[in-house]
Parts: structure tokens; C-alpha cells; sequence
């Protein structure tokens, strides 16, 4: 227990810290509350537990152990040992003003394990700082940058551990009868300071070091809120608040026809939430160190939009905060966030593939903030990659990207005895082939070949024909908003018409918007992609894989069936029910796949920075000496089809969709 | 009551384009239907002597102003000019040529004119005494025809579409005063740079010779190029020739790259992906060559050769160029 001063002194210290806290967690909130408002207070059960089981058993960090991302067993170390000593820090306090109230109040036993636990923990602790150390400045990871902030708090981390053990050691020393018996570091060290014949001075070192500990750990609070570290406390926000929408859907604009603007041009047009991913984020990189764009050495590192953009916030706030409190202000010439913060070149060379989202342990949406800057560019300045203006107007003019007459959409069904829904409504399921299936020669086999397998089970469908619309994906993902709610529109009214239900796609962006944006627009269907039905077609023994198929298989996942939907199984399934399959995966495969590089609209755009990603991700497939790459989407079908020819293995090396594949294998 | 058909010649550097006299010859058949005059306007600096050529494709009558400021071509000055003379003769149609300085002008004429105007026209004819417009929709899917409930009835009409037809006339010049106000002339022109590389850019070309992954290298494209020497074409190519360096990104041709649609479109060497399809299929005459029959861009071509295009190539260019010694 302390003396009157010392409680008088750990007061002035605690209220201190209190009020340098509160300043500027009421400023970080008030910067908060500039973002545009959003609904994110619905199913907090479903939103606590998400967070709770995200952060306490360290799932955000360890979802990648087993995929060589070590750095979070690092991090789940110190997050339980550091959590130990925020109880410890606690008690000391607590004990500094009323002595009894100590571990030893919940008994000899309780007492004795708190503090072997902290010397086992205080121990852990200084080993993964030791680690992180060298890791941080000696191995040097790419995906790590070498901060102050990173230093500083390694250090403090560290000393905190040293002062703690310190003291520890000279209050066991101090003390006739010892406070823990089991706190082994802490003997060891009253063992060595009494060697060192240190016994006397033990009580006043042990206070000293006392009061260190405590101004460090009590500034350390301070220090929190001031630097990156800010994600110790807002990370567990972003995980309560994350977004609980269909996964990889964009919010629509909702005014399309009153809102004088359109799309994100500034700061304080995010959303607060989006404003609270930038206090999240704590750097660690692993989005950019899974960034297509990123690694193929194009300007885009998800990372650094995120930090830029915090930076941003933080430089405009008293400004902002200001003007949102109606005081004049001078003009100043603040960076413009689109050109200066974040440049146009980051905004197109991101594919949407999500991996920077998939990946990052908070919670953070990257590809929405991405997306809604593009809208702006595209729908208020009208400044987008001139390719996509071709792309823009052939989906306006012919409802496909590639402006092929859009009465000749059905032309690949024409031999085949398909019928249209205006021929025949009463079908129970809508085989939405898309533009890739309906005009691109070699889409046009897979839909070919998914028609047969379905005519072979008995499966009752149809085909809209030249009824069918473009799905839009690659306007909405191009920022361009309006000609995405025209086609989409456009396609509902059409399906709905007909009291469509059931909808099967062969492509991965049309299932994913039809299923979870169409939505939005009153347009609500039971989606499958052709892997997921088919799978169940072999499940229902509905269709019979009798060929063996030669050679050495390895399946590609596509961003918008893999990450977005979180379908894996279904299209490995589909293969290892081939006779004779040999199938082996790429590296990265699942959710850590590597996009084809088409996602996003980037199918419409030049790709003139860097090496290309089709290239790459061939290049992947190569490694693993397969000659077959499947694939589910027929933009990846292009791109591994050119990356084959790019790398001169049209001999050796195909790409198959998986209904061509099976198709083969059912021998008819 | 509105009479005359007129319309506005365009002439750069002192000679009459081909407009031109594609506009005079179709004003002539209409005129003739109505049994009225044939008027041009004719707007620059020292162009005076060429008026007459306008006679010999039916025109009757040449409104000359040539003034300094009418020279290098301005929207300001020339429609300021224009909508004088209009004003002062009220002629009951008035054609333009739908190229880009007719699609310039007409915009701000027909504004000052107070009238209607059916643009890119690629027909026009007389129906009860009026003009009846015929005009692309929706990119090319459908034909509006238009009609107009104003004078002068303005149309522009689409180059290379109208029939040139010689019809010589006596052909008289009245000189008019454009009456510019300066201080309405609110751009002046600094400088003109041409492009001086005398290449046709792709997309106005009439010909190209385009080559694909199967030139195997930067060297291949000199047959493409010695073919299109003889018969004056511009050399394209697919994005994989671009992508393997072989071409500079301005010679591509295809979805990401420049959209074409020449006369003739020569794919060597060119499988026809639709990426590679959607820039040049609205070609008027498609020809490939390619070694493998199965090249989707058969399906497209008008004439297809399956053979070895370092052979069939260079033939083909022995060919043209006896063909057009001849």
C-alpha cells in the first residue's frame, strides 16, 4: 500500500492519463461522425460473436498458420500475455490504495498461479518482442515497412516486461514473507540481487521500479491512441461493426435519379464505419502481400490506400471538424483525396478480387472504398480508362461488352433443342448463359456443353435467348452505376416476368450479382453456379462419369466463386469423381488463390504496367506440371488460355471449364 | 415561302474536300425534284477561284465570303457567316456533311437557325415536296426517318455514302459580306500542327493489314508491312503481337485497343478471339489467313486462306502489285 503522497501522486498520474485518453478518443470519435451515416447496429448477437470468436481464440491472425503465415502465432502470444498484464496492471493499482485488495484475495492458490502465469507470460512476451524484433529488422518481411511507431512500441513492450520482472525480483527480495511463491523469474532474480548484495537497497528499488512500471504502462495508454496502435482498441469496433451483407456485394445507390453526386470524391463521404477501418489497420501488410495488382508490380497496395487515406483524414480534420461546426474558414488547399491521396492509377488496377479483404485480420473493406471512388470518377468526371468506354457502350448498345448483335445471343443454342422461356415458362429452372456464354466462341462451347449435361439428367430448363440481358457486373464494377441499374433493371423485369425462381449461371459474376445484388432491386432468386449443380447432379446419380480422363488436372479458383462464395469443395468434388482423376493444387489455392487478373472490369482494360497476372497465375499452374487447368468462370478460361499461349505451351497445357470436363468424362 | 436547296461546302487550305461535291450532287437531284435552285456556301480566305468547281456538280449558285477571319477554320466565325446568308436568303433545305467540321458547325447553326436537323444522314429524299430524312438508330440496329416542321430543313449527311455526279452549271459567285462582329468571335486559332507521319490513322483507314501471335516476331511484320505499302493500308495488329513488344499499343486492334471499320480488313496470322473480334468486325470485307481451319476467325472472314502466311503474304502483294501496274 501506498502512502498518503504516493496515492495522492498515482492519482494525479491516473487522471492525467485519463484526461490526455478521453481528449482524444472524443476527438478520433467526433473525426468519426464526419463519415456518412450507416446502419450497422443490426444483429448484435450475430455481430458479438463474430467478433468475440474473431479476437479471443485469434482466428483473425491464425486463419493463415497452416498456409506458412507465422506472424500470428506471434501475435496471439503477446495478445494473451499482454492481456495478462492488463489484469496484473489492475491489481496494482487496485493494491496501491488498498492493500487487500491483491490476487492473494481470491486465495493462496489463485494468488500463486496468477503469478507463475505472468512470469510464464512475461517470458512469452519478451521472446515474441525479441522475435518480432528480428524478424522486423533482420529477416525484413516485404509486406513490413520499417516505422518509428513499430520501434517505439516494441520497446516500450519490452521494458514493461523488464521493469515488471524487476520489480518482482526486488519485492520478493524486500519482502519477509514473499507475496508468490511461484513466480519463478522473479526468484531467480531475488536469488541474483542478493548475491549482488543488493538485500538493503531491495525495498526502494522494488518501489522505484514500481513507479516506472506504472508511468510507462499509464503513458503507453496515452500513446495508444496516438499512433497505429490505435488498432489495439479499434479492431475488436471493426470486428463488432463488420459488414454483415451478402459477402462481396456493393451498396447500391439508392437516389440514382434525385443525388446531385454520385460516388466518393472526399474523405467525409465514407461512411463512419469506413472512416473506422482506417483506425484498424495497424499495417501489417498482408493485404498488399496478397494483392494481384500488388504483386505484379502495378501501383496499386491496398495498404498504403488505407494508411494514405488515414493520413488524409488525420491532416484535414481540424478543418473539417471546423466546418462541420460552422466556423468559418479560410480556403485552404487541402490534397485532393482522389489524384494526390489516392491516385487514379490505384483506383483501375484493382481486379476486385478480394484477397486484400479475405486476408486482412480486421474487418477492413477495401474493394468498396475502391469501387465507390470509382463511381465518382466514372459518373461525375466521366475520367475512366478509355478502353472501358468500348466496353461501356457495347453494354448500353448490344447488352454485351464486346457490342456482338444482341439478337444473335442465342445463336449457340440454335441446334440444340433449347427452349425459351417464351416457349415454354413453365421450365423449373433459368439457365442464364451471360455474355461470355453467348458470343465468345469459346464460351460458347462450355454453354454447349452444360446444356448437354443437363439435357442428359432430365433437368427441366430454359434460356431467356435473346430476351437475356448482359448481368452488369462489369458496369458495376467499373463505377458505372447507372448503365449496371438500367441492365439490371432490365434483366429483372424480364426473369420476373416470366415468375423465374431458379437460376443456373456458368459464370461466377453473373452468380454472384444475380444472387447478391439483384437483390437490391426486388430481383430474388435461388442462384446456383453450374459446379454447385452439377456436383449434385453426381451426388443424385443423375449423370454418370464412365470415361477415365487422362493426365495430371489442377483446379483454378476464381475469385468470384472461391472468395466471394466460398464455393471450394463443389468443383473438386465434380473432378475427383472422374475415373482416373490426378488432380494436385497450385500453391495457392482456396481462399489464398490468385486472381486471373479479369475481375473488376479489368477484362476491358489494358494491362500495361508490370508483368501480367493471367501470366502469373500461369505460371502457377506450370509449377505444378498439371496439362489440364480447370477452371468455373470463362473470364479466367480467357485469361489462362492466353497466359498458355503466352508462355508457348499450347502443346502441352490446356484450360478446361469444369462442364467441358465433365461433359468429356460422361462419354456421350 | 422558303426555297432553294443549299448547302455548306467545306474546302481546307484552299481545296474543296470530297464532301463537297458529294453534298452538291445529292442538293442537285433534290432541286431538280422541286424545280428549284442550288445554292452553296462557300467560307475562307482566298478561295474565290475554287468556287467554280462547285458549278460542275449542279450547284447554280456559290455565296462567297472571303474574309481573313474564316481562315483556319473557327465555329465562332463560320457559323456566325453562315447564319447570315441563311437568314438573308431563307432557303427551304440546307445540307452539311456529317465529317467533323460539318458535325461542328451544324450543332451551333442550327441553333442560331431556330430550326431542326436530322444528323448523319445516309438518306435523303423529297415527298411531298419535303425533305424526308433516312438515319441510323441505335447503332445502326434500325432506320428513323425524319421529317421537319421548320425551314430551312437541315440535314447532315454521312460522307462516303452519296454518289458524286457530275452535272455542269453556269455557275454564277455573289460575294457576301460575313458581317463578323469581333468581339463575338470568342476563339482564335494559335496553331495548327499536322501529323506529320503521313500515315492514315487506323481508324479512318480504308484498308488494313493486320497481324497476330502468328507473325512470330517483330521481323514477320515486314511482308505485312510490304503488302500494305502497295496497296496503301494501315498496318494493325492483334493485342498478342502488341503484348509481346512487337508492335507499338497504337497498332492495336481489338476490344482494349482501336475499334476499325475499313473496306477491307487483311487478318494474318490472327486467330480471332472475340477480344481481337469486337474491334474490327464490323469490317466491310474480313479476309484471313491462317495455317489452323478451325481459327474462329474464319467464321467472320469473307475469304479465308488456310495456309502459310510467310508464303501466301508476300504472293499476294506480287499480286496486287502487277494488278495495280496495270
Amino acid at each position: 500500500m501506498l502512502t498518503i503522497a504516493g496515492k495522492i501522486f498515482l492519482l494525479l498520474l491516473i487522471g492525467i492519463t485519463v484526461v490526455a485518453f478521453s481528449r482524444r478518443a472524443k476527438f478520433l470519435i467526433a473525426l468519426l461522425k464526419l463519415g456518412k451515416a450507416e446502419d450497422r447496429s443490426d444483429q448484435v448477437g450475430k455481430r458479438l460473436k463474430f467478433a468475440l470468436g474473431q479476437v479471443l481464440p485469434q482466428r483473425c491472425v491464425l486463419k493463415h498458420v497452416a498456409k506458412g503465415d507465422f506472424a500470428g502465432i506471434g501475435h496471439m502470444l503477446l495478445f494473451y500475455g499482454f492481456s495478462l498484464f492488463v489484469i496484473s496492471y489492475g491489481f496494482h493499482i487496485a493494491e496501491g490504495f488498498y492493500e487487500k485488495l491483491s490476487p492473494a484475495l481470491f486465495g493462496r492458490t489463485f494468488n500463486n498461479l496468477f503469478f507463475l502465469l505472468l512470469d510464464i507470460a512475461g517470458t512469452i512476451v519478451i521472446t515474441s518482442i525479441v522475435w518480432a524484433a528480428i524478424r522486423r529488422y533482420v529477416i525484413r518481411p516485404p509486406r513490413l515497412k520499417l516505422s518509428m511507431e513499430a520501434g517505439i512500441i516494441l520497446i516500450v513492450v519490452f521494458s514493461l516486461m523488464v521493469l515488471n520482472f524487476l520489480m518482482e525480483g526486488f519485492r520478493l527480495l524486500s519482502e519477509e514473507t514473499p507475496f508468490t511463491a511461484w513466480a519463478f523469474v522473479g526468484m531467480a532474480l531475488a536469488n541474483l540481487f542478493l548475491k549482488m548484495g543488493l538485500q538493503d537497497k531491495a525495498f526502494v528499488l522494488s518501489q522505484f521500479f514500481w513507479w516506472a512500471h506504472m508511468t510507462v504502462i499509464l503513458g503507453f495508454g496515452i500513446y495508444i491512441l496516438y499512433s497505429k496502435h490505435l488498432h489495439i482498441l479499434a479492431s475488436h469496433f471493426n470486428l463488432f461493426f463488420h459488414s454483415t451483407s451478402p459477402k462481396g456485394s456493393l451498396q447500391q445507390i439508392t437516389d440514382m435519379e434525385e443525388a446531385e453526386s454520385f460516388g466518393i470524391s472526399k474523405i467525409t463521404e465514407f461512411s463512419w464505419k469506413h472512416l473506422l477501418d482506417l483506425y484498424a489497420c495497424t499495417e501489417c501488410g498482408r493485404c498488399t502481400d496478397n494483392c494481384p495488382a500488388s504483386n505484379s508490380g502495378k501501383r496499386l497496395k491496398p495498404e498504403e490506400v488505407i494508411q494514405n487515406l488515414k493520413k488524409h483524414l488525420f491532416a484535414s480534420a481540424n478543418h473539417l471538424l471546423a466546418e462541420k461546426a460552422g466556423e468559418k474558414q479560410e480556403e485552404t488547399e487541402g490534397q485532393a483525396m482522389i489524384g494526390e491521396v489516392v491516385t487514379e492509377e490505384e483506383i483501375w488496377d484493382c481486379t476486385n478480387c478480394m484477397a486484400c479483404m479475405e486476408i486482412c485480420p480486421v474487418a477492413i473493406e477495401h474493394v468498396n472504398k475502391i469501387d465507390d471512388m470509382r463511381r465518382y470518377l466514372v459518373l461525375m468526371e466521366s475520367k475512366f480508362p478509355s478502353a472501358l468506354q468500348t466496353a461501356f457502350r457495347n453494354m448500353e448498345n448490344n447488352s454485351n461488352p464486346w457490342g456482338i448483335g444482341a439478337h444473335t445471343r442465342a445463336d449457340w443454342a440454335k441446334d440444340l433443342g433449347i427452349k425459351t422461356l417464351t416457349e415454354d415458362p413453365n421450365v423449373e429452372y433459368l439457365f442464364y448463359v451471360g455474355c461470355a456464354g453467348s458470343f465468345d466462341d469459346r464460351g460458347k462451347k462450355v454453354s454447349v456443353a452444360f446444356a448437354n449435361i443437363l439435357k442428359t439428367a432430365g433437368v427441366s430448363f430454359g434460356i431467356l435467348g435473346s430476351e437475356e440481358g448482359c448481368c452488369g457486373d462489369s458496369a458495376m464494377r467499373g463505377g458505372n452505376e447507372y448503365l449496371y441499374q438500367i441492365i439490371a433493371q432490365a434483366n429483372i423485369e424480364t426473369m420476373n416476368g416470366y415468375g423465374v425462381k431458379k437460376i443456373i449461371t456458368t459464370c461466377p459474376h453473373g452468380y454472384n450479382i444475380i444472387k447478391k445484388d439483384y437483390p437490391q432491386f426486388g430481383g430474388k432468386y435461388e442462384v446456383y453456379h453450374h459446379t454447385e449443380f452439377i456436383a449434385d447432379l453426381i451426388d443424385q446419380d443423375k449423370i454418370k462419369l464412365k470415361k477415365p480422363l487422362e493426365g495430371l488436372f489442377t483446379y483454378h479458383d476464381s475469385c468470384f466463386l472461391g472468395r466471394y462464395n466460398d464455393i471450394y469443395d463443389q468443383p473438386r468434388k465434380i473432378l475427383q469423381a472422374i475415373p482416373g482423376m490426378k488432380l494436385t493444387e497450385m500453391e495457392r489455392n482456396h481462399a489464398r488463390s490468385f486472381c486471373c487478373g479479369a475481375g473488376g472490369a479489368r477484362m476491358w482494360m489494358e494491362e500495361d504496367v508490370g508483368e501480367r497476372i493471367n501470366d502469373m497465375r500461369t505460371d502457377q499452374a506450370i509449377a505444378t506440371k498439371a496439362d489440364t487447368i480447370a477452371v468455373g468462370c470463362p473470364f479466367c478460361l480467357t485469361m489462362l488460355t492466353d497466359g498458355i499461349k503466352d508462355r508457348k505451351r499450347e502443346e502441352t497445357m490446356t484450360s478446361l471449364d469444369i462442364a467441358e470436363i465433365v461433359w468429356k468424362a460422361m462419354d456421350m | 415561302m422558303a426555297k432553294g436547296v443549299w448547302i455548306v461546302a467545306e474546302q481546307r487550305d484552299g481545296v474543296l474536300r470530297k464532301i463537297s461535291f458529294e453534298l452538291a450532287s445529292t442538293a442537285r437531284k433534290l432541286a431538280d425534284q422541286l424545280g428549284e435552285e442550288v445554292c452553296a456556301i462557300l467560307l475562307g480566305s482566298g478561295i474565290e477561284g475554287i468556287a467554280g468547281e462547285l458549278s460542275k456538280y449542279g450547284v447554280d449558285k456559290v455565296y462567297v465570303a472571303d474574309n481573313a477571319a474564316l481562315e483556319p477554320y473557327t465555329t465562332d466565325a463560320h457559323a456566325m457567316a453562315a447564319a447570315k446568308v441563311v437568314k438573308e436568303n431563307d432557303p427551304s433545305i440546307l445540307l452539311l456533311g456529317a465529317s467533323i467540321q460539318g458535325k461542328d458547325l451544324s450543332g451551333r447553326l442550327v441553333g442560331k437557325l431556330a430550326t431542326g436537323m436530322a444528323a448523319d444522314c445516309t438518306d435523303v429524299k423529297i415527298a411531298d415536296s419535303k425533305l424526308l430524312a433516312t438515319r441510323p438508330m441505335y447503332a445502326g440496329k434500325c432506320y428513323g426517318e425524319i421529317v421537319f416542321s421548320s425551314t430551312p430543313q437541315m440535314a447532315s449527311l454521312r460522307p462516303n455514302v452519296f454518289p458524286i455526279v457530275e452535272n455542269p452549271k453556269a455557275g454564277t459567285v455573289v460575294k457576301f459580306d460575313p458581317a463578323l462582329d469581333p468581339s463575338q468571335l470568342k476563339t482564335k486559332v494559335l496553331e495548327v500542327q499536322k501529323d506529320t507521319s503521313g500515315k492514315v490513322d487506323l481508324t479512318e483507314a480504308n484498308f488494313i493489314v493486320s497481324g497476330g501471335r502468328g507473325m512470330k516476331g517483330p521481323e514477320g511484320y515486314q511482308i505485312i508491312e510490304g503488302l500494305a505499302d502497295v496497296i496503301g493500308a494501315t498496318v494493325g495488329a492483334s493485342r498478342a503481337a502488341v503484348d509481346a513488344g512487337w508492335r507499338p499499343l497504337s497498332d492495336q486492334v481489338g476490344q482494349t485497343g482501336k475499334v476499325v471499320s475499313p473496306n477491307l480488313y487483311i487478318a494474318c496470322g490472327i486467330s480471332g478471339a472475340i477480344q481481337h473480334l469486337a474491334g474490327m468486325s464490323s469490317s466491310k470485307y474480313i479476309v484471313a489467313v491462317n495455317k489452323d481451319p478451325e481459327a474462329p476467325i474464319f467464321a467472320k472472314a469473307d475469304y479465308g486462306v488456310v495456309d502459310d502466311l510467310f508464303k501466301i503474304i508476300p504472293e499476294l502483294t506480287e499480286a496486287c502489285k502487277k494488278l495495280l501496274a496495270e
